[in-house]
């Protein structure tokens, strides 16, 4: 048994009750692996407010006698921003999407030596479906997340359990969202194509599967 | 109202006490007495099974304190436990802001932002160099507390007061030399401990905003000439909303640095660095944690467990009734928290009250 997790969309008693099923069905799944340790977990892709931004960057110079500057293009950017909403049918659900989500979350920080120094770098890579997918490998883009919003709206509802791990929660109250909505904004470590081709991009660079 | 009405505990006892309840009382008080016992007992018999006694009919029962968050905010929601976390090195007068309530949350929001740098090196090159910086935890909550009666309006604010002073910072007083008298400095932030069940669990963290706002659309509470009343209050001049919001922002500075492997993950460098055999940062409950998540042979962190006192057991007559502002500086439980987190890494420390833990209810 290997200490490398890969948690997949819930499959527990309640799953025919639940989002995760349809989005088992339908192969609705957005999948997040975390580079420097190959931890993955995958959650039913309820997404909402996906942009991919594309944003080159120019440099500008003016001349006499002149209305247009000469532009010089000197890069591209790509930046991804998505809301992922996960919903909890019953308290076993939303105990494992917790976990879940924790790993997502903790996927934001690197690998460390046995001194305690940052090793790896925490690379993010996402796959959503086709809307987000390598050009090549068919897997997900590597990313830098920057910033992961995690949201909770009180009055859409929570589970509590009081019969909670006092140890974990001493106040003896679990508390659970009925639905919580992660933000994510990311930049995308742009994929190379082959060695040999004139442009470095891959030819089906970026990919939304058309 | 049912027999059982009685097994309410707490705050909510006031709430629905009734005159049919209070001759009820009266009845069970008599039949006790009846069999031998005497009058004084009857209060520990009904607590020793969990049931708390209605007070004496001919007694102005207290003003009813905390009933709206008796209800929803304790019957629901964990409370949010913000303890003062005493200074290093310091021998001066400690005075800690430390508040333990229940409220009614509203929303919980959390962001982490990692710092990223990146360096462009050439015109065309598909990817800058990213260096990364580290990780950066910020909790934003927002709560409502509401008030049913003047009482526990007059108590809102004053966790209000407490809370707004969580944001300056701390200030000593230093000897001059040559003259013999002091100067007053200033010597940082206040740090705390702070948990609301399992979205918060014991973090330390400071205070970063607060915000606070009153529904003047939920009314206040009027005036009338006279003692205070339930619903009316007797000094002229003061306002006293029925609810007041409050946004607070946190920022957590963790105390073992997080990720995968590390100092305390010799041999494991794929599970999480914490190694406490707990979900982070938030809690789950009752279900095994991941493997990647669980404790090595070997656990070379292991902070004490601090537990919650008996909260939900407030007796009407007793001195802590009504003064959540007392409570604060006398309760046990918080000063037991203090002394955990000063030496929180001696696995010999002994909790002082390992017998207050009281399951939820």
């Amino acid at each position: 048994m290997t200490d490398r997790a890969y948690m997949t969309p819930y499959s527990g008693e309640d799953a025919a009750i639940s989002t995760a099923g349809w989005a088992g069905s339908q192969g609705y799944v957005v999948r997040f692996v975390h580079e420097p340790t190959g931890h993955t977990v995958e959650f039913p892709a309820i997404i909402s407010d996906f942009a991919d931004t594309h944003k080159p960057t120019f440099g500008q110079t003016h001349g006499a006698n002149m209305h247009d500057p000469i532009v010089t293009l000197t890069k591209a950017d790509r930046k991804i921003s998505f809301a992922l909403t996960m919903v909890n049918a019953s308290l076993q659900e939303a105990r494992y999407n917790r976990q879940c989500v924790n790993l997502l979350i903790q996927m934001l920080y690197p690998t460390l030596d046995n001194d305690g120094y940052f090793v790896g770098k925490p690379f993010i890579n996402i796959h959503l479906m086709n809307l987000l997918e390598g050009s090549q490998s068919g897997e997900g883009v590597t990313c830098i997340i920057e910033s992961l919003d995690y949201s909770i709206n009180f009055d859409e509802g929570t589970l509590t359990d009081t019969e909670g791990v006092i140890e974990l929660n001493r106040s003896g109250k679990e508390i659970y969202p009925q639905s919580l909505a992660i933000t994510i904004d990311a930049k995308v470590v742009i994929e190379r194509g082959e060695p040999d081709a004139i442009s470095p991009l891959p030819t089906n660079y970026p990919s939304y599967g058309g | 109202m049912a027999d059982d009405s009685y097994t309410f505990r707490g705050d909510i006892n006031e709430l629905f006490r009734s005159e049919y309840d209070i001759d009820l009382q009266e009845l069970r008080r008599e039949q006790f007495v009846s069999e031998g016992d005497s009058s004084e007992d009857f209060g520990e018999h009904y607590r020793g099974s969990a049931i708390i006694p209605a007070p004496e009919p001919s007694v102005e029962p207290p003003p009813v304190v905390r009933t709206s968050i008796g209800i929803v905010g304790e019957a629901l929601y964990p409370p949010l436990q913000i303890v003062e976390i005493p200074p290093a090195s310091s021998d001066l007068e400690f005075a800690p802001i430390s508040l333990d309530f229940f409220m009614v949350p509203e929303a919980f929001n959390e962001t982490f932002n990692s710092r990223w740098s990146t360096e462009d090196l050439s015109h065309g090159r598909i990817n800058p160099i990213h260096n990364y910086g580290g990780t950066q935890r910020e909790i934003t909550i927002v709560f409502t507390l509401a008030a049913l009666t003047v009482a526990e309006s007059r108590s809102n604010l004053s966790v209000c007061q407490d809370l707004a002073r969580t944001v300056y910072g701390r200030y000593k007083s230093v000897p001059l030399t040559g003259n013999g008298g002091t100067a007053t400095v200033f010597a940082g932030r206040r740090e705390f401990i702070v948990d609301f069940g399992g979205l918060i669990r014991d973090e330390r963290a400071f205070i970063n905003s607060f915000v606070f706002s009153t529904d003047m659309d939920a009314g206040v509470f009027d005036y009338s000439a006279g003692d205070d009343t339930d619903v009316t209050h007797g000094t002229s001049g003061v306002v006293l909303p029925r609810a007041v919001k409050i946004q607070m922002g946190l920022t957590v500075v963790h105390d073992v640095l997080l990720g995968f492997g590390g100092v305390l993950r010799k041999g494991y460098p794929l599970r999480w660095a914490e190694n406490r055999n707990r979900d982070w940062p938030h809690g789950t409950g009752e279900i095994d944690v991941q493997r990647y998540m669980s404790a090595n042979e070997v656990q070379f962190y292991d902070p004490p467990v601090i537990l919650t006192n008996d909260r939900h057991i407030l007796d009407p007559e007793g001195d802590e009734f009504l003064r959540r502002h007392d409570l604060r500086s006398s309760t046990e439980l918080q000063e037991a928290r203090r002394q955990n987190y000063a030496f929180g890494v001696n696995p010999d420390l002994q909790l002082p009250f390992p017998d207050s833990v009281q399951e939820g209810d």
